[in-house]
């Protein structure tokens, strides 16, 4: 694959994290557009990957959606101690999904604490 | 601390989190449950609903503290799973998460302490006696299972949390509380009772089905998206007036067309004509979503279709607030993660 081609594909991808991660917090297009102060058009396209996203908007979405932006860029998250720390604690019987659940809503309590606090 | 001298203190711990809230002023405007969702945003827990496959909820002490529920379950369960983990945020436990509620005293002590404070601050004596008296239901008519059903439906809480609740305030014995949660078809039966041949057209079990009268004039009622009300009007029909919606004041809402199906319904004598007979009306919502902001009335009116307007005592009139819940942060939650963004 040359270049260019990664370079689309990590875009594409960005793109539906910043969906999902809207979703899961269960905020519309509507609500992402008026936190940001752009418009809802604005809003659609970048998470059809049509449009690119500034730092400075990747930084206020990760806010919004009480994610890191590490996690929005990349799909990987600095802090992997969350998720181990639930299986440490070996609840066992959990689903697998249910775990997930789990280990996303403690990552969103630790992000959202810190915008809380204005870090 | 023995275990009793423990459930006490959370059952105090829930009251006081209940007098706290003004529930009296919630009362007195004419609603008839506790609403923990708003007592947790009120306590400044982040709240969220999400499907999950087996966990009910989890209660996460984090830098913040955090409430996870399962949306996916019925209105009930999810008002319960959410006083459950917020008995375990007001007693100071840790991290918890909850594949069963009310599992009596098997349960691990933390366990029985949240128990016991969530059925204090959903079914305490308080709104129980308020329901009874603004519904003049009596010990008596509380064995009664269909009342019972429609006590839970005014408490927010299942269908079995209300049997136990009953118990808990001593209204039920505990033997014939046993005995009616034993029956776990109970519910359906009822549901389906009230909506006679109407009831064949719903795919499926979830929506609740309100029996109205006069009594509930004067409440707010929280319904869900899909439930069906049904109250029992002095109709004139044999003269030709039917019931409707009042189109004007409660839009949103139909009254509708009732098909008998005569293996279950007797047929009625012959009329004659200025015979008084009820009339039962089933009412829904025609809009997916009703507005969870404002109280919408249900105002329905006596009339002869080809004539029109009616005097205004051939009128019922309730109210409702629709609780939506939806995936994702509580509201309050929701306008936090926006307010903190707006403006940077």
């Amino acid at each position: 694959m040359n270049a260019s081609g990664t370079v689309d594909r990590q875009r594409q991808e960005l793109a539906e994290r910043l969906r999902e991660a809207r979703e899961y917090v269960g905020l519309s297009q509507d609500e992402t557009a008026t936190a940001l102060g752009i418009s809802r058009t604005a809003v659609t396209l970048i998470e059809s990957a049509g449009r690119k996203v500034e730092a400075v908007e990747l930084g206020k979405l990760a806010k919004l959606y009480g994610q890191d932006v590490d996690w929005l860029l990349t799909g990987k998250s600095k802090e992997k101690d969350s998720r181990q720390a639930f299986l440490a604690r070996a609840i066992h019987g959990l689903s697998s999904s249910d775990m997930e659940q789990l280990a996303r809503f403690s990552d969103y309590l630790r992000n959202s604490a810190k915008s809380k606090r204005g870090e | 601390m023995s275990l009793n001298e423990r459930l006490l203190t959370a059952g105090r711990c829930a009251a006081q989190v209940l007098s706290d809230s003004n529930i009296n002023g919630r009362m007195a405007d004419g609603y008839t449950r506790v609403d923990p969702i708003k007592l947790a945003e009120a306590a400044d827990v982040a709240l969220m609903f999400q499907p999950m496959e087996n966990l009910l909820g989890a209660y996460l002490k984090e830098d913040r503290p955090g409430i996870l529920i399962n949306m996916d379950r019925p209105a009930g369960l999810v008002h319960m799973t959410c006083a459950h983990e917020l008995g375990h945020h007001f007693l100071g436990h840790e991290t918890t998460t909850d594949e069963e509620i009310e599992s009596g005293r098997s349960a691990k002590p933390v366990e029985q302490e949240a128990d016991t404070f969530a059925y204090a601050l959903l079914a305490s004596r308080l709104v129980l006696v308020n329901v009874m008296k603004r519904k003049r239901w009596g010990a008596v008519q509380l064995r009664n299972p269909e009342i019972i059903y429609q006590l839970s439906l005014r408490l927010g809480i299942s269908y079995t949390s209300a049997i136990w609740s009953l118990a808990r305030n001593n209204v039920l014995s505990w033997t014939d509380a046993t005995r009616l949660a034993n029956n776990k078809k109970a519910p359906k039966i009822y549901k389906q009772a009230l909506l006679g041949a109407n009831g064949s057209v719903m795919d499926n079990w979830k929506p609740d089905v309100w029996l109205l009268d006069e009594y509930d004039r004067d409440l707010i009622l929280e319904p869900h998206s899909g439930d069906k009300f049904v109250v029992d009007l002095p109709s004139h029909a044999a003269a030709g007036y039917l019931w409707s919606v009042d189109a004007a004041s409660s839009e949103g809402f139909i009254v509708e067309p009732v098909s008998y199906d005569a293996s279950v319904i007797k047929s009625p004598a012959p009329t004659r004509i200025g015979e008084v007979l009820p009339q039962r009306c089933i009412i829904s919502a025609t809009a997916a979503e009703i507005s969870d902001v404002l109280p919408a009335a249900i105002s329905l009116v006596q009339s002869q279709p080809w004539i029109g307007p009616v005097e205004l005592d051939d009128r019922y009139e309730a109210s409702t607030k629709y609780e939506l819940l939806r995936v994702g942060a509580s509201k309050a939650e929701k306008s936090m993660l926006v307010n903190q963004v707006k403006g940077t």
